[in-house]
């Protein structure tokens, strides 16, 4: 149990091999050193999974879990996340979700859920409140996403597979809706032990600290939301798909498996057309304002809409410029549950080394009319989709290629171009899950999105993404969607691209003096920062709904605990600097003759990084960094 | 005449997303936009991302930037999304 609001104050373990459940201990002690989310299954997975288990052995869990503003009404905060080890990387996974889930696992009476073991026969679990049953699935074995949510009782959050989760795709997706838990396959593992779904339902709710106090600030909240550009109008009227033209614009549009940074045809692919041609009508999360997800039509059903990797990786990055065909993939895929960022990056790959005579696998960039065959051959394993089920490392092992195998510890990267936006590169190098944009701090929002620092220079980039990161790695463990988080940039700098104040904080922020100022935040004790810092509505948020102290000295705390405990973990594993590494094509070859500077310096990104991070030269936090944040006594 | 081609939130305020304008720099095209596109006025274009053949004119000469007949000129709105 708990004194803290916003938690239900328990943590299930199911125990699929033997049909039992418990209740793990978790105490008001770790919920305020990791919150929740992905930094609290971070620390479950640690303590429970040894550095020697891998992906598929009886031993992995699955830790799927919640935070504390999950339930509460919060804006964007349905969500849920699902840790594990990873089939694609070998090292510990996250990845986070939209959906509903979140919220009925909460009303179930839980902040989050353990699997552990393997079940002997397919299954699925449903769990209200108290009680849990294990359902025989094997009439549901083999079907796939949607045809598996209508089989289960309506009225209750859901987490499923498809196939590709059942054939161990090593970047299968679980689904929650039509919201994915896409990346690092998950699905994978929760295919291996043998569970096709989970279901929760109940009708608990968690108490909040400061009842009226979180209602007035939460309607605050949501009213900045609507009203900022980005998350108000931007978001909502174009989707993420609205991003496709400006990467283009900055040179950030990967193309034809990252050889390039623009696409000639990128209009037709883009946010505007997709409203212009498609749009049937906004969707999103319970409890989101944004409502960023697109609904569109295809063949006859309305179903969601290709997000912007989608757009891009099966768009621009195969030389295809047919969105028509993007849309169906992405429900196929969808309906497969198979991460579209991944099976984008792979097929590419695959195209690469057929072109280079590397692999002769049929596989041809522009080439398209093979493709529906061959994400269906992928998700049951046969023909190459055996090989491209196992993920670009694998393909770059067995044939080459591995200067343009465009992944980063073994997970392919997202659409963003980083030659030319350098600090992007950096942190899908460092990223704890791999080449995520995400996770590596999505610098690329300060690089050319909303903001346009100087996307080429090393200045101020390794300190910039380790203030990012931490943030993220907090709101994210808060159970908050990113998404609210870019309504941190103000207002001003967004509306105002053009003016002498967002030129001067453009350059500011690449100066030395910048990077020294985050450098001394990120080393200063917080309690010397005791401040609520009111871009970051989440700090409020916390404090009123938890009733423990926040403020964003220690929101920065918990997202650099989070962060240090997901490398500690990956050190334990054997994640060493070499593994921090980009394909030649990003750090050795030049994006633009005309820009000397248009590639990912990585060495020099990753010393400053680990320097500032409290880290040695192998990538290994310091002794010093590692009590600091609690994580050794 | 410069080709200009409107994205984003321009695309949708406007009555079309792509015009002809003979104009000697960023200013005076951005005016003409203005006056051929009620919807968009010259405050509203003076806060948007203005490229010049691919090229952001806060790398040029902002306003000042000079505008050819063959130059593409692009008009957009930051934005940011996963």
């Amino acid at each position: 149990m708990t004194k803290l609001g916003g938690y239900m104050g328990k943590v299930l373990v199911v125990d699929v091999r033997n049909r039992t459940t418990d209740l793990y201990p978790w105490s008001d002690t770790e919920r305020e050193n990791y919150l929740g989310g992905k930094i609290m299954a971070a620390k479950i997975i640690r303590d429970n999974v040894g550095p020697n288990v891998e992906a598929f052995d009886e031993d992995n869990i699955m830790v799927i879990s919640t935070g504390p503003l999950t339930g509460t009404n919060a804006p964007c905060s349905s969500r849920f996340n699902i840790s594990t080890i990873s089939p694609l990387t070998g090292f510990l996974t996250s990845s986070n979700c939209g959906g509903d889930f979140g919220l009925h696992l909460k009303r179930a009476g839980y902040d989050a859920l353990i699997i552990k073991n393997k079940s002997e026969s397919p299954i699925w679990i449903e769990i209200e409140e108290d009680r849990v049953l294990f359902h025989n699935a094997e009439d549901l074995w083999g079907k796939r996403v949607s045809e598996t949510q209508k089989s289960l009782d309506t009225k209750a959050g859901k987490v499923v597979i498809g196939p590709a989760g059942e054939n161990l795709v090593k970047y299968a997706s679980v689904f929650s809706g039509e919201r994915a838990a896409g990346r690092g396959g998950v699905g994978a593992v929760m295919g291996d032990k043998n569970i096709k779904a989970i279901t929760a339902k109940g009708s608990l709710k968690p108490k909040v600290s400061d009842a009226e106090g979180t209602k007035e600030f939460y309607k605050k909240w949501i009213k900045r939301l609507r009203n900022h550009p980005l998350t108000g109008n931007q978001l909502p009227a174009f989707g993420t798909a609205g991003l496709i033209s400006l990467m283009q614009h900055r040179n950030i549009l990967a193309t034809k498996n990252f050889k390039y940074g623009n696409y000639h045809d990128f209009d037709k692919v883009s946010g505007e057309r997709l409203r212009k041609d498609f749009l049937v009508r906004n969707k999103g999360c319970i409890t989101c304002p944004i409502q960023c997800g697109r609904q569109v039509e295809v063949d006859g059903r309305v179903v969601k809409g290709p997000e912007l990797e989608t757009l891009g990786l099966l768009g621009p990055n195969i030389l295809n410029s047919d969105l028509e065909l993007i849309m169906r993939w992405n429900l196929e895929l969808d309906e497969l549950g198979m991460d579209t960022i991944s099976t984008g990056g792979t097929i590419a790959f695959a195209m690469e080394l057929n072109e280079k005579g590397l692999w002769k696998n049929g596989l041809e960039f522009g080439k398209t009319d093979n493709l529906l065959s061959i994400f269906r051959d992928t998700a049951y394993s046969r023909g190459i989709g055996d090989e491209l089920a196992e993920g670009t490392r694998y393909l770059s092992n067995k044939y080459g290629g591995a200067e343009f195998a465009m992944h980063s510890k073994g997970m392919e990267l997202s659409a963003y171009e980083p030659r030319s936006a350098v600090g992007q590169g950096l942190g899908y190098a460092v990223s704890n899950r791999g080449g995520c944009h995400l996770n590596g701090g999505y610098l690329v929002l300060f690089e050319g999105l909303g903001l346009a620092i100087d996307p080429y220079t090393t200045k101020s980039k390794a300190e910039l993404t380790i203030l990012t990161q931490n943030i993220m790695e907090a709101v994210s463990a808060a159970g908050n969607c990113l998404f609210t988080l870019y309504a941190m940039l103000p207002e001003y700098l967004i509306y105002n691209p053009n003016s002498r104040i967002t030129r001067f904080v453009n350059k500011f922020l690449t100066t030395s003096l910048a990077g020294n100022i985050i450098k001394f935040i990120d080393k200063t004790d917080e309690r010397l920062l005791p401040i609520k810092f009111s871009l970051i509505p989440q700090i409020k948020a916390i404090e009123l709904v938890t009733g423990m102290k926040m403020s964003i000295g220690k929101l920065l705390e918990i997202g650099d605990r989070g962060y240090n405990l997901e490398r500690m973990y990956n050190v334990e594993r054997g994640v060493r600097a070499i593994d921090d590494s980009l394909p030649d094509r990003l750090t050795r070859v030049k994006q633009k003759e005309d820009e000397p500077n248009s590639y990912v310096p990585l060495d020099e990104l990753k010393e400053r990084y680990y320097e500032v991070r409290g880290w040695d030269k192998e990538g290994i936090p310091k002794e010093e960094k590692l009590r600091r944040l609690k994580l050794i006594e | 005449m410069a080709k200009v081609k409107l994205f984003g939130i321009y695309s949708i305020k406007a009555a079309k997303d792509e015009y002809v304008i003979e104009a000697d720099n960023v200013e005076e095209l951005l005016l003409k936009l203005s006056v051929m596109e009620p919807n968009l006025t010259m405050r509203m274009l003076r806060r948007s991302l203005v490229f010049v053949n691919g090229k952001n004119i806060t790398d040029l000469n902002m306003f000042k930037t000079k505008v050819g007949p063959d130059d593409s000129i692009s008009i957009l709105s930051p934005i940011a999304g996963g």
